[in-house]
């Protein structure tokens, strides 16, 4: 069978002991696999640095065999389909023609729960193993269903345990933290990432001109599948890799809408602003990226130092209430006309 | 207006020809010409192709398929052999009921032989009864049916789901749209009338409008309310537009000038409060043009934001009057230059943001299995990355390509091209 097409697949590890820069966490978790007494897991840590990866594969470990059928993924971030919510509606509805005080009555269930996670944990493991694995991506939407979640994770302990991911543990509850170890994942260290990527060069017969393991680490932030992917493309455009291939690779064109958005509401040019925010809002990105970009480009606009650090100030403190915020066009609205108050003090 | 009867209304006024039939025009045209083409073939001894042999009526519960199936059969003379897949769920209940009437012939023939023998038409009813893992020799004893049928096949079912491919693939797909409103109301007009009741005129609208194009809950709800197992019409009344309440409310509270005034309107509403502040936003530009408003108001409904987030997680009730300040007064209070504005378009507010559209989505779902991301995580950042690598390639390099990702994949390679532009 031939390799796969796509290199970040092609060098993505299939064994729990041949995952880069996690020694720490592996041996931690081989342990806790060991003890024969795995606890709950909470994973926290930025996107990309490879937490969904270890879960996967450390269930793998655990399961062996049967982790096709003892395992299950559930992604917090896919909204339920039309079927889900109909049948989780038909449950909610108790119809008119019964009798009682309920009849008519609405009720509302925590319908990801209800659809995606109960169905799995009510049944026994299958084949001879004696755990069942649930692994949640993006744990901390789930929202208010959290503490209908809580009484999962007690009532079918005896069988099956939780590895929940998120990268924003802060709106998380207090009452699943308490159940759950928790795991911290840091930024894989650059000497690791460096190995990792020379290696995949060395296989592939690339040519580097400058350093590339430096650009593609700022450039990705130590995100190693992404590093590989753009290391595919770039390979694609030239033999010869030189650092701005890579840059040109990871600027897309939401940087320049932000841009946009920053400059033309500072500038007063209000009737320019709406193009680039709908741009910026159907693309979906997270509020925090879009913080993040912006503000590294404050330090590029040609204005005196001391309004620098009071837009720098600001995007701070809407940072701070993106935390506790349900709704990313709210904050980004705000967002603009903040500016546009500062951009009022500079004219 | 109290009348009993005997039988489901639903039943009583079945259709039994297609002439009585609402809606549906040319959905009847698709399946007599399938049942004549089948007809035709079958009689001058031609080889049928598979979707010839069957087809697949697919739509929202309630709006006629079981129907339209019986009337198309009545009208040219076949007899309906039917099975609920539902009721019969592994493969040897489905060889057991269905080959006997496919694949021989009809018992009345030796009884009386000289009497024309009446045709018949296998309609296997809701598919998606057929589900989870214990019933895939279901799905493939319908596939082997199809092969091997001496009778036209007709199937039903609600939605398109990945796990029925094979079936959607032997057979060729009608779909059938929702009934509209007007439709509903004729129909269940012609109903009162049979039944001699005397009904006002916004009841049938306000059926109707309930029923979301459910011909046969329409129909009950109206014979509920005539034997009177309602007491009120308001009763029905439970979800009526939601959008409208939300529009006068915005329209009241953006005249009130003071904060107890505003406060108190809060009192009353009766949906849900805790997007209160996702209404306000949405409609926000209509209401407010000065930019220095605007900055406050946000500022204020941000908080708010936060506040309802802290109240959703800690479950904790007492910040509900910091929620209900905010989004009203916060709004209010704010405003330096009021625009009355009493016509505006109503916005919903955009509650499950841009991923919402993946939702349904079953290509996404086999990709997942390959990536372990998420839906929109795939179609927004990697499906992008590969489309981007693909077209630095020559031009006949591209299909091989396309067509060894969707080999990994294990999705058709026509459905790859359709996320890579």
């Amino acid at each position: 069978m031939n390799p796969p097409f796509l290199w970040s697949m092609k060098y993505r590890p299939t064994h729990f002991d041949e995952i880069s820069g996690r020694d720490d966490i592996v041996e931690l978790l081989k342990n806790l696999a060991t003890s024969n007494d795995i606890p709950h897991l909470l994973f926290t840590g930025s996107k990309g640095y490879g937490k969904m990866e270890v879960a996967r594969l450390f269930a793998q470990y655990v399961l062996g065999d049967g982790f096709e059928t003892n395992c299950k993924i559930v992604y917090a971030a896919d909204p339920l389909s039309q079927i889900e919510r109909d049948e989780t509606h038909k449950e909610s509805y108790i119809s008119t023609r019964r009798i009682g005080s309920t009849a008519g009555q609405r009720f509302t269930w925590p319908a990801f729960i209800f659809s995606r996670i109960r169905p799995f944990v009510e049944i026994k493991p299958l084949s001879f193993h004696p755990l069942k694995i649930l692994i949640i991506e993006d744990f901390h939407l789930l929202d208010n269903q959290q503490q209908g979640f809580r009484r999962l994770m007690e009532r079918y302990s005896s069988y099956c345990r939780m590895i929940l991911l998120t990268h924003q543990i802060s709106s998380i509850i207090d009452p699943i933290i308490s159940r759950c170890n928790i795991v911290f994942f840091k930024k894989i260290e650059f000497t690791v990432f460096e190995k990792k990527i020379l290696e995949v060069a060395q296989k592939e017969h690339l040519t580097f001109r400058g350093d590339i393991p430096k650009t593609l680490y700022i450039s990705t932030d130590a995100n190693l599948e992404k590093a590989i992917s753009h290391l595919q493309t770039a390979s694609l455009i030239a033999p010869d890799i030189t650092p701005d291939t890579i840059c040109r690779i990871a600027k897309s064109d939401i940087n320049e809408n932000i841009n946009l958005v920053l400059q033309n509401a500072l500038s007063l040019k209000t009737n320019r602003l709406k193009n680039p925010i709908t741009l910026i809002k159907k693309s979906g990105r997270s509020f925090a990226e879009i913080i993040e970009i912006m503000s590294g480009d404050v330090y590029n606009l040609p204005i005196v130092d001391a309004i620098k650090a009071e837009i720098l100030d600001m995007l701070s403190q809407i940072d701070f209430h993106a935390v506790d915020a349900s709704s990313d066009e709210l904050l980004l609205d705000n967002l603009v006309y903040n500016l546009i108050e500062l951009g009022k003090t500079i004219t | 207006m109290k009348k009993t009867s005997e039988l489901p209304w639903v039943e009583k006024y079945r259709p039994q020809r297609t002439k009585d039939m609402k809606g549906f025009t040319t959905n009847i045209k698709k399946i007599r010409e399938f049942i004549e083409n089948f007809e035709e073939k079958q009689s001058s001894g031609k080889k049928l192709l598979s979707k010839e042999k069957a087809i697949l009526l697919e739509g929202p519960p309630g709006i006629g398929k079981t129907t339209v199936v019986y009337a198309v059969a009545n009208d040219l003379g076949y007899s309906v052999v039917e099975m609920n897949a539902s009721d019969i769920r592994t493969e040897k209940a489905i060889v057991d009921t269905l080959y006997e009437s496919t694949s021989s012939t009809d018992l009345m023939y030796f009884i009386l032989p000289n009497k024309e023998q009446r045709k018949k038409i296998v309609l296997i009813d809701e598919v998606d009864g057929i589900s989870g893992q214990s019933d895939r020799g279901g799905v493939k004893a319908i596939i082997d049916l199809i092969e091997n049928t001496k009778n036209p096949i007709i199937l039903t079912c609600n939605y398109y789901t990945a796990k029925f491919r094979g079936l959607y693939e032997a057979s060729e797909k009608i779909s059938c749209r929702i009934l509209r409103k007007p439709s509903i109301i004729s129909l269940l007009k012609e109903i009162a009338e049979k039944e001699g009741l005397v009904v006002e005129e916004k009841v049938f609208a306000l059926i109707a409008e309930n029923s979301g194009g459910d011909m046969r809950s329409a129909i009950n709800d109206l014979q509920a309310l005539a034997q009177g197992l309602f007491s009120d019409v308001e009763f029905l009344d439970m979800h009526r537009d939601l959008e409208e309440k939300m529009f006068t409310f915005l329209q009241v509270m953006f005249e009130k000038k003071t904060l107890k005034a505003a406060r108190d309107i809060l009192s009353n509403i009766d949906f849900d409060y805790k997007i209160l502040h996702r209404i306000i936003h949405a409609n926000l530009e209509n209401f407010v043009t000065n930019p220095k408003d605007l900055h406050q108001i946000l500022t204020n409904l941000v908080d708010a934001d936060n506040v309802m987030n802290r109240i959703l997680t800690l479950m904790d009730f007492s910040m509900l009057p910091y929620f209900f300040d905010l989004v009203s007064g916060g709004v209010i209070l704010s405003l330096e230059e009021r625009i009355s504005n009493l016509s505006f378009k109503f916005t919903m507010p955009n509650l499950w943001n841009t991923q919402f559209r993946y939702a349904n989505d079953s290509t996404l779902e086999e990709l997942q299995h390959y990536f372990n991301n998420s839906k929109s995580e795939i179609a927004q950042t990697i499906l992008p990355q590969i489309s981007e690598m693909i077209q630095l390639q020559g031009d006949e390099k591209q299909s091989l390509i396309i067509d060894q990702l969707a080999n990994e994949f294990h999705i058709p390679s026509s459905e790859l091209k359709k996320y890579l532009k």
